[in-house]
């Protein structure tokens, strides 16, 4: 896994006790997260976690009811000039305008972005095969995805901000996404915040994960320290049980009879050890994939 | 659910039921209205004259309305086009259903009407037209489906039945001289084919949308269409940077929306003049038109407003979109964006009107008549400047109201407005006529002062919220002040006439106007509030 930009410099992004309501439902519950400059920063959660209304509270499209939110250290919703000016933003639901063509698309957008690169544009719109004169809403979902990722990156944004970016896409598409996520990483420690719910690819490409889960961060860790700290463990007891004996850092388990699973937070050696006290065989001892945790912190 | 019929029947019932109350009631509330204030001042005489065209008119906005809300219950088609069921049985069970209720809706008003009023309007003659040009209509709309010609298919179904319905009355462009009481063998023969010819019109229509394919492209719609669509083109294609921000986002938002005002002014204009040629070629009616015509611009400009105030994603969605939401634009910068779309927008509507009025005053005067000598007396010096504020106002006002993203809201404010009129209305009846002249001036008064406050209130909001300059305060403050001396001049050179108090008259007439003057500077406070109340939710 890549090792993460510096850290000294400030935080792109610093959220600080945010809730949010609708209604009755709590979509954000005392919400506390900072995205480091430079890197990918992952936001996995299932359907309803609150991963878009967390990015919409950086994108100043919601304002906080409780706490702060601060974007390249300045309030997204008072300054939407100096903060949108620096981010590239690609929506779940692809919103662009659909009666322009996409040439026109590209030079409306122009005119907000100081920054934007105009040979840079037309190397994108070449490598994502869009044709200027095609119109936004006779293009297919996954061009619809690409003519907005061309917009969200030209400008060279500080930040890339991608709510569900594989959203509906065929397997190469989300390649070429996924390929211009990591060039945007090589080009001077830009920033990425992107949410996902397919976790493989969360797992290829972040540096760093924030789990959420009906309004609240389970969890905020470098990827490799995530994998470090979650192990399953199969262990095999004496006797058959019913109920398989309490271990601690247990998220779940599961099996029968006398051999059961254990899904784990903590460090292996800690783990074992632990488990022998128990009386209990170790039969296997293997690190978890990003899904495989996920499930199982959702679940403990 | 066992069958299709029952299945589609049920869903209009279901989905449509608040869509079709609201219709219901604003088919029979507006005449109850209109025959309780006539029977409190003991007018209602059915061998009028007046009766006769009242009916004519009622019987077609009662099926406007009701039929309005049938086709806002009935969603999409194309939802159904994977559905395992015939072409003909969608349309049937679309169509029959909905004209039954059409029907139906028709003999209860008019059955209720002769109750209360003690009227003998014919109940199914009414009812048997309303069906069938719900029927024609419905046939339009799925045959030019996702064409740009399709206001034009509509008015023409909507147009020939209401003539037809019109032959019935007496002479087509004249008012009505008879009502049509009885369904002759013929007449029934041609509702029957017009049925028959809007079934197919209609199954045509959506067996072609089912595959995918547009309407066809020959002759003289293919011309139309190209027209239309180089026209808009030639307006819209941008081959070129922009040197900044807002001139991007002025260039959006005019191709997007700013023609749909002087669009169809355009066009009302234009069918108006050729109906004016055809059919009736009087000097003195076609100035009394164009002067009309300029008080419709305030009209047109409601829904002009609604139009440039929606900036969201959809039609149907009024919130920011995320798009236009990430755009790194200020929202004081978005809403004057919007507020020169509209103010665009309004000046080549006027321009429109003006322009061909003068033209045809200048041709009347070169054929020896006088357009000044055939003005209505009403019509004063104030009434050109006030056919452009008034449609600002509108137009300003409805952008502003929309741009808030708050769809109830503007539902509560025009409900709010009209059933406030409709119930002073009714509610000065039961008075007697000093007393009427006191509540009148009462709530001039009251309403001018209010939206002053109102007014005044946006303002300080806006400043508070550095969301206006001392500038642009300055400006509006200037302009209302002369809007205001003006008002009050003419308050003063013309008082009330016949007024109980013609002090008290013309002061509350004083403020009212006062009010609506101010009405001409809000949105600049009005439109940055609304538009940071969408974006920011």
């Amino acid at each position: 896994m890549r090792e993460p930009f510096s850290s000294s410099a400030p935080p792109i992004v610093e959220i600080h006790r945010v809730t949010r309501q609708f209604g009755n439902k709590t979509a954000l519950d005392d919400i506390s997260l900072t995205v480091a400059r430079g890197g990918v920063f992952g936001l996995i959660g299932g359907n309803g976690a609150g991963k878009t209304t967390l990015i919409k509270h950086i994108l100043g499209l919601l304002k906080p009811q409780q706490g702060t939110v601060g974007v390249f250290g300045l309030d997204p919703v008072k300054e939407p000039v100096g903060t949108l000016g620096r981010i590239g933003y690609l929506s779940e639901d692809r919103d662009l305008p659909d009666w322009m063509r996409v040439g026109e698309l590209m030079r409306y957008t122009q005119a907000f972005f100081p920054n934007w690169d105009e040979k840079y544009a037309e190397e994108l719109r070449a490598a994502f095969d869009l044709d200027a004169n095609a119109r936004v809403k006779n293009l297919s979902r996954g061009q619809r995805a690409r003519a907005g990722l061309l917009v969200a990156l030209a400008h060279r944004p500080e930040l890339l901000v991608l709510d569900e970016p594989s959203s509906g896409l065929d397997p190469v598409v989300r390649r070429d996404i996924l390929g211009a996520i990591i060039r945007t990483i090589a080009d001077e420690g830009r920033t990425v915040l992107f949410s996902s719910h397919l976790l493989d690819e969360v797992e290829r490409v972040a540096d760093r994960v924030a789990i959420i889960h009906q309004g609240r961060i389970l969890l905020t860790a470098s990827m490799e320290e995530i994998k470090v700290q979650h192990r399953r463990l199969t262990l095999r007891f004496d006797q058959s049980v019913e109920q398989p004996p309490f271990l601690v850092g247990t998220l779940c388990t599961e099996g029968k009879g006398a051999e059961w699973t254990y899904f784990c937070s903590g460090e292996s050696l800690q783990l074992r050890n632990a488990a022998e006290a128990l009386g209990a065989t170790v039969v296997d001892d293997a690190g978890l994939t990003l899904d495989e945790i996920f499930v199982s912190r959702i679940q403990g | 659910m066992r069958s299709v019929p029952l299945a589609m029947t049920w869903e209009l019932l279901h989905h449509g039921r608040w869509q079709m109350l609201l219709g219901l009631l604003g088919a029979n509330l507006f005449p109850v209205l209109i025959l309780t204030a006539l029977r409190i001042d003991g007018a209602i005489d059915p061998t009028d004259q007046a009766f006769v065209t009242m009916q004519a008119v009622l019987v077609q906005m009662s099926a406007f309305m009701f039929g309005a809300g049938i086709l806002s219950t009935q969603s999409n088609s194309s939802r159904m086009y994977t559905l395992p069921v015939r072409t003909s049985t969608l349309v049937a069970w679309r169509m029959f259903p909905a004209m039954v209720l059409m029907a139906l809706q028709s003999v209860i008003w008019t059955s209720m009407i002769n109750a209360l009023y003690g009227l003998d309007w014919p109940l199914w003659a009414p009812a048997l037209f309303s069906a069938v040009a719900l029927a024609a209509i419905q046939s339009a709309l799925w045959y030019s489906e996702k064409s740009p010609l399709l206001p034009l298919f509509v008015g023409f179904a909507g147009g020939t039945v209401g003539l037809w319905y019109k032959s019935h009355c007496g002479p087509i462009f004249a008012n009505p001289t008879q009502i049509w009481k009885d369904v002759s063998p013929g007449d029934a023969a041609t509702l029957t084919l017009l049925v028959g010819v809007s079934f197919v019109a209609a199954s045509i229509g959506v067996a072609r949308n089912r595959c995918g394919e547009p309407l066809g492209k020959q002759g003289l719609i293919a011309w139309i269409e190209s027209w239309m669509g180089v026209s808009l083109e030639i307006s819209a294609r941008r081959t070129t940077g922009f040197q900044t921000r807002l001139d991007a986002q002025f260039w959006s938002e005019w191709s997007k929306k700013g023609w749909m005002l002087p669009v169809p002014v355009s066009f009302s204009m234009v069918i108006w003049f050729a109906v004016w040629v055809i059919f009736v070629r009087d000097p003195k009616e076609l100035i009394v038109g164009l002067v009309a015509g300029g008080a419709l611009l305030s009209v047109m400009g409601m829904i002009g407003g609604l139009i440039i105030g929606n900036c969201g994603s959809t039609e149907a969605n009024l919130d920011v979109g995320q798009f236009l939401g990430t755009r790194p634009i200020s929202n004081v910068d978005l809403a004057w964006t919007m507020l020169k779309v509209a103010a665009q927008s309004v000046l080549y509507s006027w321009l429109i009107w003006f322009v061909t009025s003068s033209v045809v005053v200048a041709l009347l005067a070169v054929t020896g008549v006088s357009a000044v000598a055939l003005l209505p007396a009403e019509v004063q010096w104030w009434y050109l400047p006030a056919t452009l504020l008034g449609c600002w106002i509108f137009v300003g006002l409805l952008t502003s109201v929309t741009l808030t993203g708050r769809g109830q809201l503007l539902a509560q404010v025009v409900s709010t407005v009209l059933l406030l009129s409709i119930a002073s209305m009714l509610f000065s009846k039961l008075l007697t006529w000093e007393m009427q002249a006191w509540l009148t001036s009462a709530a001039l008064f009251a309403a001018g002062s209010s939206i002053c406050g109102g007014v005044l209130w946006t303002m300080v909001a806006a400043i508070r919220q550095s969301l206006i300059s001392s500038k642009v305060v300055a400006i509006s403050g200037c302009v209302w002040m002369l809007l205001t001396i003006v008002v009050i001049y003419e308050c003063w050179r013309q008082p009330v006439s016949n007024a109980i108090n013609p002090i008290v008259s013309t002061v509350a007439a004083a403020m009212f106007f006062t009010g609506v003057a101010s009405l001409v500077v809000v949105p600049f406070a009005a439109a940055p509030l609304a538009i940071k109340w969408n974006r920011h939710r």
